[in-house]
């Protein structure tokens, strides 16, 4: 078991701090593996069963070979806070993030739609809104994800991935833009469609004859 | 006396080859050449060929020229390599 | 052994649904039973025992299709995330399982069921819709014909859910080809081998999709920490897994190499030209990245993608044995293989039968006995790959010749006559996998043994090639089961105890990957015997141990074995193609020559036999072994037939 890091009591001291995805994509496995561990271990860690419904982090199978983690960004100004009409989601008694009050809560399920990054979670059992709360400060995706991918970052780190993840927005504008200007030089033959390439192939009858 | 060693991963990764030679001494078995490979490479390459008791797993194969020894056959380990020979470790993996 | 009182992991039912009637029918799943049979392959061995007897044929409505999660899918064991599923076959026509990953076994038990018996046959082509307790047979005529992705996709839609688990067979099973399969989750896994997804055609059953909100139980979470702990602590010495998550399964080439074992060209040449398909090659050209089952930290299946050239743009999950049957066509272009393992996905087809079935027709083309005419044009050469994947196509939709083929090679090869049946590669009607046995006596006894044609999966002689000559004493009653070539005794029993062993993995829902393979013997038992029955006990709160654990492991296995002797099968069943004892091993290679000894054959059989309380003369199970594993009301049940040893 990972002993506790100092960054883990550094949680517990106030700063701020999130769970992020940080993938390595020079590095096959240190991308998502799509294997859903942290899902598992979650809901093993905050209700001592397993039920991917009432993990608070959530793998989205974007396609065949593309697997997403999403985690709770612990806004600096709340969405799902504003949202709720009950006054749940309050402040942690020990760590800088809120966290939703289960005796307050109705589950209305207001911050469920109000979250921009979709990740406040509705217990399909107790009927009520599950919220991120980083196990206390050593949370347990963290802990178990094989293809360590997922980061318990700071103030300082999130801000350094958002300006890298910005950056790399306004790259793919600049690669579109030259890829555009490449295009309208030349004119490229499109592949064949799956159609074309899965009818029987009349050259291939053609050439068994020669 | 010098030996030509062919190394499939993961040996050829901790070695960052999969060719090269290596000077083993005049009476070399292939015990001493696994030896020899792990006293150049370390624990990266000792990781693959070594189990946690200190033991050359057995499930390991070489071709010593061309001919298929695998390490878990009787005297295996004592067979003598002579200067020249190529022997090739091939990945130990079993399955399907 | 106590019987627990707790749930623990398992959901507490099974779910039976009469498709001819619409009937669906809930039963308490009783704990000792599941403490007994423990899940997966082990309960659908014993309904499928219970439920079809030999007058039902595997088209016939009355034929059952179970699908069994292994009793550990759902938790976050380690690589547990695997279901079974049974039926009488339509390719052996005796015993038939296939095999997935996936998330839909977790999802079936999340709606609270265990197990899911289909039986009977929809009137005209449904879906099932499993929604915690509402479970409603729907109308699937908007999905018939659909791919296997295109299924699963149009599923997630209408039902407005994406996180539902599906199950879907494409167009081939809808046309019951006997090669075809059930694809779980788009194509996240495959029921691939023994037809399946044929059976599930016959039932005019599209798709199964379900959604449950339940938990999954676990009685002790300190345990199952300790032993989570403890197996990455294996996994991170164990040589076995850094190649295994650097390469995914096309590692599996450098042991094809290693005894020169490829099986190219309809199981000719030991030798072939593989390194187009190297490995490397993979891995640096195509792959997207290290994927992984649910909850594996091994992380080695892969899916891949074609930037360019003639198949640019394709996407799909690819495994070793199709880069092993594209070489028994002769094939080694590794875009061209990567769109066949495609055009198998998407159409729902099982890789190795079609491989080794077109293999078998480019065979007969050379030898004059299938020809142009039979062939509608098409020249079917050995290593032509466009070839391969229209032939793959033809067989998908039953065009042409492909409707000869779907039937699988062996009626093909009947159907053909002029003595085709020499070029059939199968065992008991199911098509030969992994690597060529000559020259390596007890895999090729393997092929023999396995309860549900050639499969490589059900033994694991590969322990042959782990131990040293001192454990080969101490396991096996003899040195010489660890010397490879010429070994003999102790080879029988060490092929008793992998069969017995591999087993509860799939009792369990374990990855043989994860679990069953290793660089070492103590590592392997370490994490297939030891973990596999700690990780039960700590989810269920029960004391099995490892010897009752191999033991229900024995018991499944049995099971399909009676089945199959009820069947009629019996010694004579248990061979393998003349091709391997006639024909030496051809093409160079380290293994340039072999043949499989026919007298070594027959020795290590019979200890296999002895070692399993069979009768060596006819291979029938003796009672006293039956009723060793409480199986005592299937010896009566063979005793009145005339099937017991």
């Amino acid at each position: 078991m990972p002993k506790m890091s100092s960054r883990a009591s550094s949680v517990r001291k106030g700063r701020k701090h999130r769970i992020l995805y940080i993938s390595r994509p020079d590095q096959a496995d240190r991308i998502c593996s799509g294997c859903e561990t942290c899902q598992l271990m979650c809901s093993l860690e905050n209700t001592g069963a397993f039920n991917p419904k009432k993990s608070r982090i959530k793998v989205v199978p974007l396609s065949v070979g593309i697997t997403i983690p999403i985690t709770c960004q612990q806004c600096e100004d709340p969405w799902c806070q504003r949202a709720c009409p009950e006054k749940a989601i309050v402040q942690h008694k020990k760590l800088n993030i809120l966290v939703v009050d289960e005796k307050k809560c109705t589950g209305c399920a207001a911050c469920i739609g109000a979250c921009p990054f979709g990740i406040m979670v509705y217990d399909p059992e107790k009927r009520k809104a599950l919220k991120c709360d980083l196990c206390g400060g050593n949370p347990a995706c963290v802990q178990y994800c094989p293809s360590k991918v997922l980061v318990l970052a700071d103030h300082q780190r999130s801000a350094e991935i958002r300006r890298r993840r910005f950056a790399s927005i306004l790259a793919n504008e600049d690669a579109t833009a030259r890829h555009n200007i490449a295009g309208a030089e030349q004119i490229k033959t499109l592949p064949q469609t799956m159609t074309q390439l899965l009818a029987p192939s009349s050259q291939l009858l053609a050439e068994g004859r020669k | 006396m010098e030996i030509r060693l062919k190394l499939f991963p993961p040996l050829s990764d901790a070695a960052g080859a999969s060719e090269l030679n290596l000077t083993v001494g005049n009476q070399a078995t292939l015990e001493t050449v696994v030896n020899a490979l792990v006293n150049r490479f370390g624990n990266r390459m000792k990781r693959h060929l070594f189990d946690t008791e200190g033991r050359i797993i057995p499930s390991w194969a070489v071709f010593l020229n061309q001919k298929i020894v695998p390490f878990n056959q009787p005297h295996a380990l004592e067979v003598p390599v002579q200067p020249q020979d190529e022997v090739s470790f091939i990945l130990n993996i079993a399955g399907g | 052994m106590i019987v627990a009182r707790k749930r623990g992991a398992y959901a507490g039912n099974i779910l039976r649904v009469d498709l001819s009637t619409g009937k669906v029918e809930k039963q308490e799943l009783d704990l000792a039973f599941a403490h007994h049979y423990i899940g997966g392959r082990g309960f659908g061995s014993r309904f499928l025992y219970n439920e079809v007897t030999p007058e039902i044929t595997p088209f016939d409505p009355a034929n059952r299709l179970i699908f069994t999660p292994g009793a550990l899918f759902g938790t976050a064991v380690p690589a547990a995330s695997r279901t079974t599923a049974t039926a009488k076959s339509p390719t052996t026509e005796m015993f038939g399982d296939g095999h997935s990953s996936g998330r839909w076994g977790a999802m079936l038990k999340s709606a609270g069921y265990d197990m899911l018996i289909l039986q009977g046959a929809a009137p005209k082509s449904v879906y099932l819709w499993i929604d915690n307790e509402k479970v409603e047979i729907r109308d699937a005529g908007h999905l018939w014909g659909k791919t296997t992705m295109g299924t699963d996709q149009a599923l997630r839609e209408s039902l407005g859910d994406h996180e539902i688990g599906t199950l879907v067979i494409g167009p081939a099973g809808e046309k019951k080809v006997r090669l075809a399969s059930i694809f779980s989750d788009g194509i996240m896994g495959t029921f691939a081998r023994t037809g399946m997804g044929a059976v599930m055609g016959s039932k005019n059953l599209k798709a199964v999709a379900t959604r449950g909100t339940k938990d999954v139980g676990i009685v002790d979470i300190e345990a199952f920490r300790k032993a989570y702990q403890d197996y990455l602590q294996v996994i991170s010495v164990d040589p076995y897994v850094p190649p295994a998550t650097k390469y995914g399964t096309c590692r599996f080439m450098y042991h094809r190499v290693k005894f020169g074992i490829h099986g190219a060209k309809n199981w000719r040449l030991g030798d072939f030209d593989w390194k187009p398909l190297d490995p490397e090659v993979f891995r640096s050209d195509y792959q997207i990245k290290a994927s992984a089952c649910p909850m594996c930290p091994v992380r080695c299946r892969r899916e891949y993608r074609i930037p360019s050239g003639k198949y640019a743009g394709t996407v799909t999950k690819l495994e070793w044995e199709t880069i092993a049957r594209s070489m028994t066509c002769g094939v080694n272009d590794p875009e061209a293989v990567i769109y066949f393992s495609h055009i198998c996905n998407q159409y729902g087809l099982d890789v190795e039968g079609v491989g080794d079935t077109v293999a078998f027709a480019m065979e007969c083309y050379e030898k004059g006995l299938l020809t142009d005419k039979e062939t509608e044009g098409l020249p079917l050469h050995f290593g032509n790959p466009e070839v391969l994947i229209e032939m793959t196509r033809k067989i998908a939709f039953r065009e042409g010749l492909g409707d000869l083929l779907a039937e699988g090679s062996l009626r093909a090869a009947r159907a053909i006559g002029k003595g085709a049946e020499q070029f059939a590669m199968q065992v008991k009607g199911s098509e030969m996998s992994a690597g060529d046995p000559r020259g390596m006596p007890v895999r090729a006894v393997s092929y023999a043994t396995s309860t549900r044609g050639s499969d490589h999966l059900r033994s694991n002689p590969y322990v042959e090639e782990l131990i040293t000559p001192e454990e080969g004493q101490l396991f096996f009653g003899s040195a010489e089961a660890a010397d490879i070539f010429q070994g003999l005794k102790g080879k029988g029993r060490l092929l008793a105890w992998s069969e017995n062993f591999v087993t509860i993995g799939d009792l369990l829902g374990l990855c043989k990957f994860a679990y069953y393979r290793s660089a070492t013997f103590s590592y392997l038992r370490k994490k297939g015997v030891e973990l596999a029955t700690r990780f039960y006990n700590a989810c269920n709160g029960t004391k099995l141990s490892e010897e009752e654990m191999l033991l229900a492991g024995e018991r499944s296995f049995n099971i399909e074995k009676a089945f199959n002797a009820r069947e009629g099968a019996g010694r004579e069943q248990d061979i393998i193609p003349e091709r391997f004892f006639k024909e030496g091993l051809a093409g160079g290679g380290p293994s340039h020559g072999a043949v499989v000894d026919r007298g070594k054959f027959d020795l290590i059989l019979d200890e296999y036999y002895q070692a399993r309380g069979w009768d060596e003369k006819t291979g029938l199970q003796k009672r006293e072994t039956l009723e060793k594993l409480g199986l005592k009301d299937i010896a009566d049940d063979l005793a009145k037939r005339g099937r017991l040893g």
